[in-house]
């Protein structure tokens, strides 16, 4: 403690001595991991930010749940109504498949046809 | 071996800058570090060590993908005392896996709203990361903190966005480290010439880097600010 003007204690501002880093990296022992924790379930709590896969082909089960009656209220699928579906089938390049798929996840795991009608709707059809 | 995610969805905030300069600063210092480059896109670490003339300190694993992210960060985390992951600037499942098995996040972003904005986006991963994995273990905690990345360097004037954003990160109560990481030329040097700071200061005459012992001085404290959380949440 240090004497002031008034002669009262103050407190002297010497920081405490630490450790030197390399003891104090020493002392941070094992961290354990998280317990196995199913990736679904990870990517469900992320999906809500923004949180979606980027690798082509590799669709994510995002859904906890499976699909109920009346999913499809508001999808292509409705909007069409009951017309009687007609079946299209392409063959097409590895690459325009994954980008096709890709796209399809990157949007929150559309359907393909639900994927098509969304690129139909970007590109002012 | 605590597992140390740096993460930012937005590209060019400084992630793998603050991996690089943290990493091999812990590792100068005797301990086992491995990055895991999780970038697919871009692999600057693997890139890094790639171009090196000797083998660095820190093991760099790279080939990481959505799929195998979890299993990569259980093999490497029993074999190093630090992992560092340096997660890719988008929003993928990827990034969101890697941060819910960290046990600290740093989120490193530029003084601008751009970085501002997609930083929130990791901090609602994490929080909501933290929830998910307190259902398995209630004691567990994903800290994060954000770190100002190419400021201004201290004592040099500090420009009214860096000011703001300061202002506006202290004014909402989130975490951050008390010391920026300053733009500096020696921290762009670490990339260019595959070198660490420290094996830059044997370079001389057209090869010599200036002021990198402020450099060094800049990473130590924010490592310092870094060990001294870890240590607190063992």
């Amino acid at each position: 403690m240090g004497k002031s003007f008034f002669e009262l204690d103050e407190p002297d501002e010497k920081e405490p001595e630490q450790e030197p880093m390399s003891a104090r990296l020493a002392a941070i022992g094992k961290t354990p991991l998280l317990p196995a924790i199913d990736t679904a379930m990870m990517d469900a709590a992320a999906s809500p930010f923004g949180f979606t896969s980027r690798e082509p082909g590799s669709k994510q089960e995002l859904d906890l749940e499976p699909r109920k009656r009346g999913r499809y209220r508001n999808t292509a699928r409705a909007k069409a109504g009951k017309e009687k579906p007609k079946f299209i089938a392409l063959n097409c390049p590895p690459a325009l498949y994954d980008r096709f798929v890709g796209f399809a996840d990157r949007n929150g795991g559309l359907t393909y046809n639900e994927a098509l009608a969304k690129l139909l709707e970007m590109a002012g059809c | 071996m605590p597992i140390i995610a740096v993460s930012n969805p937005k590209g060019g905030a400084g992630k793998s800058t603050t991996t690089l300069l943290l990493s091999t600063y812990l590792a100068e210092q005797q301990a086992s570090v491995c990055i895991i480059d999780a970038d697919p896109q871009q692999e600057l670490m693997v890139d890094w060590k790639r171009n090196r003339a000797t083998p660095p300190k820190v093991t760099i694993v790279g080939g990481v993908s959505e799929e195998n992210i979890v299993d990569v960060l259980k093999r490497e985390a029993d074999r190093h005392q630090f992992i560092f992951l340096d997660l890719e600037g988008t929003a993928s499942v990827l990034v969101s896996r890697a941060i819910m098995m960290a046990n600290y996040v740093i989120i490193p972003i530029q003084c601008s709203r751009a970085d501002a904005r997609q930083a929130s986006k990791a901090i609602h991963a994490v929080e909501s990361g933290e929830k998910l994995v307190r259902n398995f273990d209630p004691k567990r905690r994903i800290p994060y903190r954000i770190l100002l990345t190419r400021t201004s360097a201290p004592g040099a004037p500090v420009n009214s966005i860096q000011r703001t954003i300061e202002a506006e990160i202290m004014e909402s109560g989130l975490p951050r480290f008390k010391n920026n990481l300053a733009e500096r030329i020696s921290y762009k040097a670490v990339f260019a010439k595959y070198m660490t700071l420290y094996e830059m200061e044997t370079l001389t005459g057209k090869e010599k880097v200036g002021n990198l012992e402020t450099a060094e001085l800049n990473v130590v404290k924010i490592a310092d600010e870094l060990v001294t959380d870890l240590g607190a949440e063992r």
